[in-house]
């Protein structure tokens, strides 16, 4: 399939090392990222920032990744914006919760920065598949 | 063109893994701290709660920077707490039992991960000396003027902090998403009393170490402080200086430089065991077999204390203690006997000889460290004593040119680089003058601090006259050095400092040059001088080599 390239990130994780890590290996391959400490804070950015993709992280302090993306979904703009999560606790029925949530899949924690950017191209390019 | 971005990525990958090892005994000391409290007060909930959070963020970023045990370990915790958590709930008496063993493990796995990690260490020291602070503590300032707050951070962020600033009202959603050191509670310039103690309040509301910059010096606000239940308080104007002064010594950053024993032994078993002990206690240590190496030994490890055994092959212990006092590097160094005979004449022929104490063999763990910790406690006092100039706290004149000596002679053996640099405030006369004397120090102090902040454990840095501070970068190239300095310079002139008559901003020039050639300590300060010199000719801000 002929595709759009992935390049605009909303990045939304509360922990401070892992964002710094996740930026870099993100930039470094040439994404433009837009990092959100808070899905408060991605709420009331992401609709500028125009994102191709969203990633989320699951668990963070009052809004959590999946209550993120559901805010999300209200908002026009960003509705059918694909969605990746990370997350530390991956069992297989929680990919399977998080796919029903039609996100596009799961990354987890802990990850290579080396590869993080194929994992999401992967996850892109197949994202009218599966 | 990918190979190339990949050396990259890779290269700012091990940077960033480097300071995430710098700070990983800070999260398990935090761990440790938060998981006592929780059971001090028989379960404190909100303490258990940031356990969990801090124990799962160690389990996704630990193995991201490749240590993949602490990773596991702490992954161990998350789980052990996750379904409870969930529910809100107090963990059982077995799910704490096994989190204290997870724990525990977590601790010992940090620390052989540090221990491995001082190999990379070495490689480091090439690439950057001034450490890029992205991961230092994490202080927010928490005000009710926005603005002002800003402006703060982004003057403690000089200091290697990670600053932030915070509206008051914001608080809350903000404490939620980090975890920070320290909090500075800045209430606006012209807040009420009134206003002063609502805000304190609401900072000395969750638990958390806080400064109280006030308005102004009356007692009523202290006053007003005080009841807020702030732990410590500054008025305004305040010196940057003495501010980064109270975050360190809150944060702990100071004095982290561990007790370093040579122990001087040929009975393997018994020098092991004592090793292991003080190891045990965060001492290093060195062990040396040979006593006829003992001054190499004591030149290359430079410890605090040497442990000696009085039996040795090739001469007896006394006889190396007499010969160890005779090298000036050795004078203030406490040197301890180990001895199977501990009749009152041998003891008193022991400190005849410049020894300082007297272990009898077989020797405790508690007795031996009871008399190495006392003895290096008082030893360092006293050597801060005399090597440190009053003022700013760096080391002075005679200590710096000493150190010196020393670097080039190491640099020699070793071949690694070494650059020497010296700063000077350009124009302190004038501002003494139109300032007053106390500005002026206060700038060489708050100069001090920016050097010691933003270079690494190993530089030395020294008052070497008046206005002019000496630095010498161990195993850095000049070009690296170069650099340094100009960012440090750099970020010196944004600093603002404040006077009789009102703010101002001061640079400062730099001089530097390389041992690399193994010249004289003297044609070193001679050539950095002349760079100074020619610096200075090129206006403020400059930096000049003289090679």
């Amino acid at each position: 399939m002929t595709d759009v390239p992935l390049q605009r990130v909303v990045y939304v994780e509360d922990d401070l090392d892992i964002q710094f890590v996740a930026k870099l290996a993100l930039e470094a391959r040439g994404l433009t990222v837009l990092v959100c400490s808070s899905g408060h804070e991605a709420l009331e950015k992401a609709k500028a920032f125009e994102p191709d993709l969203l990633l989320l992280d699951v668990m963070m302090p009052g809004l959590d990744g999946p209550a993120t993306l559901k805010a999300m979904r209200l908002v026009p703009a960003l509705a059918r914006v694909p969605v990746v999560f990370m997350t530390a606790k991956v069992q297989p029925q929680e990919v399977e919760q998080y796919k029903a949530m039609d996100a596009l899949g799961v990354i987890s924690k802990p990850f290579d920065p080396m590869t993080l950017v194929a994992q999401l191209q992967s996850l892109w390019s197949a994202r009218h598949e599966g | 063109m990918k190979v190339d971005k990949d050396a990259t990525l890779e290269a700012k990958l091990n940077e960033f893994r480097q300071q995430y090892a710098l700070h990983l005994p800070e999260k398990i000391t935090r761990l440790r701290k938060l998981w006592d409290r929780h059971l001090a007060v028989n379960g404190d909930y909100e303490a258990l709660r940031k356990f969990h959070q801090l124990s799962h963020q160690l389990a996704g970023s630990a193995g991201t920077y490749g240590f993949a045990a602490i990773g596991v370990a702490a992954q161990r915790l998350d789980t052990a707490l996750a379904a409870g958590m969930a529910l809100g709930e107090m963990p059982e008496a077995s799910v704490n039992v096994d989190i204290v063993c997870a724990l525990v493990d977590l601790e010992a796995i940090v620390k052989d991960a540090l221990i491995t990690n001082v190999m990379s260490e070495e490689d480091r020291r090439e690439q950057s000396p001034a450490s890029s602070s992205c991961l230092g503590p994490l202080v927010c300032v928490i005000s009710d003027d926005q603005e002002q707050a800003h402006e703060l951070a982004v003057q403690i962020g000089y200091y290697g902090y990670r600053a932030q600033a915070c509206h008051v009202g914001r608080m809350d959603a903000w404490l939620k998403m980090h975890t920070p050191d320290v909090l500075i509670g800045l209430p606006a310039e012209d807040a009420s009393e009134a206003a002063v103690e609502v805000l304190l309040r609401k900072v000395s509301g969750c638990l958390l170490p806080v400064i109280a910059l006030l308005p102004d010096s009356n007692m009523t606000s202290q006053f007003a402080a005080v009841r807020a239940g702030v732990s410590g308080c500054m008025a305004r104007p305040f010196e940057m200086a003495r501010l980064i002064d109270r975050l360190d010594s809150i944060t702990a950053r100071k004095s982290r430089d561990p007790y370093r024993v040579l122990i001087i032994d040929d009975d393997l078993v018994q020098s092991r065991q004592l090793s292991a002990w003080l190891t045990q206690a965060g001492i290093k240590v060195s062990l040396l077999s040979q006593p006829l190496r003992a001054l190499d030994a004591v030149a290359d490890f430079s410890p605090d204390l040497i442990l000696l055994d009085r039996a040795l092959p090739d001469c007896n212990g006394f006889e190396l203690a007499a010969v160890l006092r005779q090298q000036d590097s050795c004078l203030g160094v406490p040197i301890v006997f180990l001895s199977s005979q501990s009749d009152t004449e041998s003891r008193l022929l022991a400190l005849q000889l410049g020894g300082d104490d007297f272990l009898p063999k077989p020797v405790s763990e508690g007795d031996l460290l009871v008399v190495v910790t006392g003895r290096i406690h008082r030893a360092r006092l006293l050597v801060n004593r005399m090597v440190r100039d009053g003022l700013t706290g760096l080391f002075n004149h005679c200590h710096f040119k000493e150190q010196l000596e020393v670097e080039l002679a190491r640099a020699v053996r070793t071949r690694a680089h070494v650059a020497v640099g010296f700063i000077d405030i350009s124009g302190l006369a004038a501002i003494n003058g139109r300032h007053g004397y106390a500005a002026g120090d206060n700038v060489l102090k708050s100069l001090a601090s920016l050097l010691r902040h933003r270079l690494r454990k190993t530089d030395i840095i020294g008052r070497y006259a008046g206005p002019l501070l000496a630095v010498i970068l161990e195993g850095s190239s000049l070009e690296n050095a170069r650099k340094v300095f100009e960012e440090i310079i750099e970020t010196f002139a944004k600093t603002r400092h404040r006077g009789a008559s009102g703010d101002f901003q001061v640079s400062c020039s730099c001089g530097m040059t390389s041992a690399a050639s193994a010249r004289s300590p003297r044609q070193i300060i001679a050539a950095c001088e002349a760079a100074l010199k020619e610096a200075k000719a090129l206006g403020p801000g400059q930096v000049k080599i003289c090679g």
